[in-house]
C-alpha cells in the first residue's frame, strides 16, 4: 500500500512537470530549432559517455566483479556491499539514460 | 589503486558535467523556470530508473549479481551515489569534449559543469537529509566490510537508492539550470 502511494505521487509529480513543460514547438525560435537539430546527436553521445564513466571507474577501482553479470562469482559466492552497490550504479545509470532518451526524443518534445 | 581512485572522483567532481541526457549545446533560450529539453530528458530519467525497479523486482534487488548480497551500510549506500554522478558526470564531459573534437562546434562547457555542479549537489544534499551525513564513497575492495558497522540498508532501500540518486541528481541539474539562466 506504501509502495503503491508512492508510485502514486512519483507519477503526479511528474505529470505536473511535464504539463508545466507546455508545448514544444510555441517556445522554441527558429535559432533554436536549428540548433537543436545539429545538436541532436549530443544527447546520445552524452548518455553514452555516463555510461561508459560509471563502468570504467567501477573496473579500474573495483576490477570487473563490479559489472553485473555474475562471472566473476563462484557458484554459492556472497557479493560484497561494494561490488553490489557498484552493479547498481550501472543499473541506476543506464535506465536514467535510456528513459532520458525517451523523454527527450519522445514525440512529445 | 586507492589513490587513483580517490583522485577519478575528486577530478570527477571538479569538472563534472551534465546528468546523463542533458543536451550540451547551447545555454537555453525558452522562457521556462527550467529548459524544456533538460526537463523532459529530467522526467524521462527518473521514469527510466523507476521502471527499472518495478520492471526488475521479481529477480532481486541487484539483477544478475552473480550470488547472494551482503549486507550494504548506508553509508556506503550513500556514498555510492555520489560515486555514480561523479564518474557518470566525469564520463559526460568526456564524451562531449570528443564529440567536440571531431564536430567543430565547441559546447558551453560553463553551462555544463553548472549542471554537473548542481547535479553533485543535489545527490550530497539528499544524502545530508538521509542521514544526517554525505556517505562513505566504497572506491575500494573492502569498503563494505570495512564500514559494516554502521546501520544496515534493506533491500527495499538498496532498489530505491536508484531512484533516489536519479532524482536528486535531476533536481539538482534543474535548479542549477534555473540559476545559470536567471
Amino acid at each position: 500500500m506504501r509502495r503503491l502511494r508512492a508510485i502514486a505521487v512519483v507519477a503526479a509529480t511528474l505529470c505536473l512537470l511535464a504539463w508545466q513543460a507546455g508545448p514544444a514547438q510555441a517556445q522554441t525560435s527558429p535559432a533554436a530549432a536549428t540548433a537543436q537539430t545539429s545538436a541532436d546527436l549530443r544527447p546520445l553521445i552524452v548518455g553514452l559517455g555516463a555510461i561508459a564513466g560509471v563502468v570504467i571507474f567501477n573496473v579500474a577501482a573495483l576490477g570487473v566483479e563490479a559489472l553485473p553479470g555474475g562471472m566473476a562469482y563462484a557458484a554459492g559466492a556472497t557479493v560484497p556491499a561494494e561490488m553490489s552497490v557498484a552493479m547498481s550504479r550501472v543499473y541506476a545509470t543506464t535506465s536514467a539514460v535510456i528513459g532520458g532518451w525517451v523523454g527527450y526524443y519522445g514525440p512529445w518534445r | 589503486m586507492r589513490t587513483a581512485a580517490a583522485f577519478s572522483i575528486l577530478l570527477g567532481a571538479a569538472v563534472i558535467a551534465a546528468p546523463p541526457c542533458a543536451r550540451a549545446a547551447d545555454p537555453p533560450a525558452d522562457g521556462g523556470l527550467v529548459d524544456r529539453r533538460l526537463l523532459l530528458a529530467g522526467i524521462g530519467a527518473i521514469a527510466g530508473t523507476v521502471a527499472f525497479n518495478l520492471l526488475t523486482a521479481p529477480t532481486g534487488v541487484v539483477p544478475l549479481a552473480g550470488g547472494a548480497l551482503a549486507a550494504v551500510p548506508y553509508s556506503v549506500a550513500m556514498g555510492s551515489r555520489l560515486i555514480a554522478v561523479a564518474s557518470a558526470g566525469a564520463g559526460a564531459l568526456g564524451a562531449t569534449w570528443l564529440y567536440d573534437r571531431w564536430s567543430g562546434e565547441p559546447s558551453d562547457y560553463r553551462y555544463l559543469a553548472t549542471l554537473g555542479a548542481g547535479a553533485l549537489v543535489g545527490v550530497a544534499v539528499g544524502n545530508y537529509l538521509t542521514i544526517g551525513a554525505l556517505g562513505t564513497p566504497p572506491f575500494y575492495v573492502g569498503a563494505g566490510v570495512a564500514n559494516a558497522a554502521g546501520a544496515l540498508a534493506s533491500p527495499a532501500a538498496q532498489a530505491a537508492s536508484r531512484v533516489y540518486v536519479i532524482g536528486t541528481a535531476v533536481l539538482g541539474a534543474w535548479a542549477a539550470d534555473w540559476y545559470y539562466r536567471r
